[in-house]
Formats: structure tokens, C-alpha cells, sequence
């Protein structure tokens, strides 16, 4: 299924900031959503959509800032790009350490800001599409046995048949039958594929 | 007999001479006491003189006089252009300014200069000196009293620019935003005609967000200017109110990004004040901008400034700036009107003492309290305009 087209979530204090970055990113195509605060962005949008987060680091009330420590915490994958005012440039540095994609200094060329839309929403799709595969991943790994994921996680580092048989107490037959049904359930073709969709699992 | 005759003579005269001379102390001691009494006013000073030398004259009731000084003329009620007159020449720092000039209005016996005495001349030329003197030390004091008003001017002056410098990133930050706006704006428009996308209508719709956020940008520059101007005092009528809520849009472009909260509570209806309201503005920022400073510590929640304005008794208009921060250190009564007394560590501690010296020269009072809840409260009184007599 496609998934629904990305939205760029504007909150800034500031009403004509907003309003005009709305309208510049409709004249491209983009759809905008815009916040006048922190607490109403937390309270009226919903972060599990696809898109990105265009935010203000001076606000009153919530920072932007704070609204990124808080986003972080509830597992908000959006990426973040800040907008700053010239002497704010420090704070901005900041919030890129503390996770955001990146921060323009207002006020900005329009091309500057929307290339780095377009990185966000390109950054946002890999993420989700990661998450997507990880909850495939994991909704296999949750069909194995006990002893399935036992046996899968021994071959994963790397120990032969003969000594998961050993280490188990089973016979060498039963160990082979154990691997090939993880095999066939994880859908992976070779170790080294099951080895990446553990890996993946486990980020 | 002759001699006898001769003896008398000789003692009437000197008897004369005398009188003459107690005359002449009394009029130069007279010109002493006009000075201390006349509060400095060059005016009240030379026609009291006038008028005492009239009276030291030989024939008091014929006598009129008159001083002339750079155009100004000073004389007594009866004064006339006599044809029995003597005149000394009034000199300030040595450069010929006027005259002094004393007449008979009738004709009088022959004395030694034409009618007058000898005494006389010497003391019209005493009289003519002393007032060159005093003409001297009054110029100079004047000299004094301006450079002193035109230094506490500019310190003044000096004191609200800085005040508007602490504000500077809170304001630069707010004309920034209608720039970002305008640029979006503008941006947008040209990429909806170079995309053919967004039709004419929708687009001068944005052309007047453009224009509206530029005068927006506009009006907070207008504003930084007219507080930032340098101008001579000039004490006018106006309405408290109305100069704290001009005041209160650049104010609040400061405490909201402190996220404090700036309510105003103005009495409705006060009369009006005789004020300078830019220095009146600049007193009222001053407090907002150190309970700003007061509350940095302060919990989000409470970081509220009240902006009050009342009438305090029948003359006088009170404002009173209130915050909850953590309030003033214990004895600091002393030293917190003093100049270069502060507690921040960029201010440069003229704030307070300026604002003082601002309201005293308003003719009004200013003191604090420390508010029972915690924080402080700073009171200004400004008297109010005095109602005009219908009699």
C-alpha cells in the first residue's frame, strides 16, 4: 500500500512566519500544517505521520528545543529542521547534536529551505521503511519455538551444528531440522542473510 | 568771628561729606542685599538697583534712573531723558555692554559735576562696577547650570540607548520575523507565476501580506527611534495611560521572549499629566526591563510583571511596576538609586539613579516595596496638570 503523502509541520510563535512558509511550500506542492506552539503541535497532530517538522528555536512557553526533547522521548521519527535568527546559530548547533536533520537562519532563500524539506522527506521515508521492515522482521522472529530461536541465535554467532547439538543436548539430526524450519520461517535464503535480519531486528 | 565763622563752615561740610559718604555705603551695602534676595534673576536685580539709586541721590524726589543692558532697559517709574544727567559705562568681562545713568528732572544748584556731588560720581562709578561683576557671576553661573542640564541630558539620553542595547537581540529577533515573512512571501509569489500555478486573485492577496508585514517591520523601527532620539526636555500634557500603551509593544517584544507575562491595569479616566513622556517612558521600561532581569530565576509560571496606574491623591498620577521574582537584597535602600549601583552582570548600574533623577525633575517621588509574596514593587508619582482658575 503507498503511503500517504508527506506533510511539513510548521510551528513558530509567529503568524506571518508561518502563514508565509505555508503558502511558499504550497506554491511547490507541499503540503504544511502550522502550530502556533509547541503544546499544540503535541496536541493536535499526529507524529506517526510521514513528513517532516519545520521548527522555531526562540518561542515563548515551550521552546523548540524543549519540543525536540520531547518528540525524542515519545519515539517521534519526523526529522527536525530548525529555523533560527541570526545570534541563535549556538542553540541551533545544539539541537542538530541532539538529533535534528539540520537548522536554517531566517530569514532564508526558499531553495535552501526546500532542499532541505526534500532531505527530510527523504530521510523520513528510508526511516519508516526500516521500521516497517523491522516489524516484519520481528513479527517472524515472534513465530519461532523457543528452541527455534535457541538454535537461531546460536547460528547467528556463527557455532557449527555439531556444537548447538552439544551445547543443547540434542542429536545433530534434530538441530538440522530446528535450523531449517528458522530458515524457512525467517524467510532468509543463507546465514549471512539471517545474520543482516537479526542485525536489523536488534537496532 | 571770622574764624568761628570758618570753623562752622568746615564742620558742615564735613558733616556733609559724611552723610555723603554713609550715603554711599549704605547704596553699595543696599546692592549686597538686593543680590542674596533676588534668587538669581538678573531682571529683579538691576531694577531694584535702579531703584535704590534713585533714593541715594542728593534730591531723591528729582531724581530718576535708568540702566541699559545689551537692549534691556531698566528704569525708575519717573524716569524722563533729563537735561541734568551723569552716566557711568557698564562693562562685562571688560567689553563695553551698557549703561548706568542717573538724572535730575528740575534743575538743582550748581555742584561739583554740573548738579551732582563728587560723591556721587565716584559712587555711580562704584555702582556701575558692581553691577558689571554681578552681570559676570550671574552669566557664569547660568553657563554652569546648562552644561550641567545638557550633561545630565545626554546622560539621560545615554541611559535609555543602553536600556533599548539590553533589548536589542529580543528586538532584532522581532523585526527579523516579518523579514522571513515577506521573503517566504515574495518567494512564493514568484515561484506561483513562473509555475503558472495560483491565480491573480491569490496572489495580490499575498502582495498585501507583504506590504502589511512590512509595515509591520516598520512600525517596530518607528518606535526604536522615537525612544532611541536624542531631544531637549520638553514637559507636555499627557495621559499616563496612553504613554504606557504606546510603550507596551516594544516592552512586551522583551518579556515575551523572557516568557513573562506583562499585564497592565490602568485606572480609566486620570487626568493629565505635565510630563516628558519619552523620559517618562524611558523610567517605566527601565523598571519592566529589571523585573525582567528580576524574575531570570523565577519559575515560568509566575513570571508575571503588573503595570499599574492609579491616582495616588488629588495631584499626583502613580505608577507602579510589580514582579515576583526573588526580590532585592536586604539593605540595599542606600545604594540602589546611586549611580553605577547594579545587581546584573551587564548592567551598567544608571538605570535606577537616571530614573530618579528623571521624576524628581518631574516634580514627582519614586520608592519600592518589597511585595509580601515575594519580589518588588517600584512606585513613580508625576503631578498631574493643575486645573486652570475660572476666576
Amino acid at each position: 500500500m503507498a503511503e500517504a503523502k508527506p506533510v511539513v509541520f510548521v510551528v513558530d510563535d509567529d503568524q506571518g512566519v508561518r502563514e508565509s512558509v505555508k503558502i511558499l511550500l504550497r506554491s511547490i506542492g507541499v503540503d504544511a500544517e502550522t502550530f502556533p506552539s509547541g503544546d499544540d503541535f503535541l496536541e493536535k497532530s499526529d507524529p506517526n505521520r510521514p513528513g517532516c517538522i519545520v521548527l522555531d528555536v526562540r518561542m515563548p512557553g515551550m521552546s523548540g528545543l524543549e519540543l525536540q526533547e520531547r518528540l525524542v522521548s515519545m519515539g517521534c521519527t519526523l526529522p527536525i529542521i530548525f529555523v533560527t535568527a541570526h545570534g541563535d546559530v549556538p542553540m541551533a548547533v545544539e539541537a542538530v547534536k541532539a538529533g535534528a536533520l539540520d537548522f536554517v537562519q531566517k530569514p532564508f532563500r526558499d531553495q535552501e529551505l526546500i532542499d532541505k524539506i526534500q532531505e527530510a522527506f527523504a530521510e523520513n521515508e528510508k526511516t519508516r521503511k526500516m521500521l516497517r521492515d523491522r516489524g516484519q522482521i520481528n513479527e517472524r522472529i515472534a513465530s519461532l519455538t523457543p528452541r527455534e530461536r535457541e538454535v537461531m541465535d546460536m547460528v547467528v554467532d556463527g557455532k557449527a551444528n555439531k556444537v548447538i547439538a552439544i551445547d543443547l543436548g540434542l542429536s545433530q539430526r534434530t538441530v538440522e531440522i530446528h535450523r531449517a524450519r528458522v530458515m524457512s520461517k525467517m524467510a532468509a535464503d543463507s546465514v549471512a542473510q539471517l545474520v543482516q535480519l537479526v542485525v536489523r531486528a536488534r537496532e | 568771628m571770622l574764624n568761628a565763622s570758618h570753623d562752622e563752615r568746615d564742620s558742615i561740610e564735613l558733616r556733609g561729606a559724611l552723610e555723603e559718604r554713609i550715603k554711599e555705603l549704605d547704596c553699595l551695602y543696599g546692592i549686597s542685599e538686593i543680590v542674596e534676595r533676588s534668587g538669581g534673576s538678573l531682571d529683579a536685580i538691576l531694577q531694584n538697583i535702579v531703584e535704590l539709586l534713585a533714593e541715594t541721590w542728593e534730591h531723591p524726589k528729582a531724581t530718576c534712573a535708568r540702566i541699559v543692558l545689551a537692549g534691556s532697559e531698566y528704569k525708575t517709574e519717573n524716569y524722563a531723558d533729563c537735561r541734568w544727567k551723569q552716566e557711568a559705562e557698564l562693562r562685562v568681562h571688560e567689553d563695553l555692554v551698557g549703561v548706568v545713568e542717573v538724572g535730575y528732572l528740575a534743575e538743582m544748584p550748581a555742584r561739583f559735576e554740573g548738579p551732582f556731588l563728587a560723591e556721587e560720581r565716584r559712587l555711580l562709578n562704584a555702582v556701575a562696577q558692581r553691577t558689571g561683576h554681578i552681570v559676570e557671576r550671574l552669566q557664569a553661573d547660568q553657563l554652569l547650570q546648562q552644561r550641567e542640564q545638557e550633561l545630565r541630558g545626554r546622560l539621560t539620553h545615554l541611559t535609555r540607548v543602553s536600556t533599548l542595547g539590553e533589548m536589542a537581540s529580543s528586538i532584532a529577533h522581532e523585526v527579523n520575523q516579518p523579514l522571513t515573512a515577506i521573503a517566504a512571501y515574495s518567494q512564493a509569489c514568484r515561484r506561483m507565476l513562473e509555475n503558472n500555478v495560483g491565480d491573480r486573485n491569490e496572489i495580490l492577496e499575498i502582495l498585501g501580506r507583504v506590504t502589511d508585514e512590512a509595515l509591520r517591520a516598520g512600525g517596530i523601527i518607528h518606535r526604536l527611534k522615537n525612544l532611541a532620539r536624542k531631544h531637549d526636555t520638553r514637559l507636555m500634557e499627557c495621559d499616563v495611560n496612553e504613554m504606557i500603551q504606546d510603550l507596551e509593544y516594544l516592552a512586551s517584544v522583551d518579556t515575551r521572549l523572557h516568557d513573562v507575562s506583562l499585564e497592565m491595569m490602568l485606572s480609566e479616566s486620570l487626568p493629565a499629566v505635565l510630563a516628558d513622556g519619552i523620559q517618562l517612558q524611558q523610567v517605566v521600561l527601565n523598571l519592566i526591563r529589571n523585573a525582567v532581569d528580576a524574575m531570570v530565576e523565577t519559575d515560568v509560571d509566575n513570571r508575571r510583571i503588573i503595570v499599574r496606574t492609579e491616582l495616588n491623591d488629588s495631584s499626583m498620577v502613580q505608577i507602579s511596576v510589580t514582579d515576583f521574582g526573588a526580590g532585592l537584597p536586604a539593605d540595599c535602600e542606600e545604594e540602589l538609586f546611586q549611580p553605577f549601583f547594579t545587581t546584573k552582570e551587564e548592567g551598567m548600574g544608571m538605570g535606577l539613579s537616571v530614573s530618579l533623577s528623571i521624576v524628581k525633575s518631574h516634580g514627582g517621588e519614586m520608592w519600592f516595596s518589597r511585595n509580601q509574596g515575594g519580589g518588588t514593587t517600584f512606585f513613580v508619582t508625576v503631578p498631574i496638570v493643575p486645573e486652570e482658575d475660572d476666576g
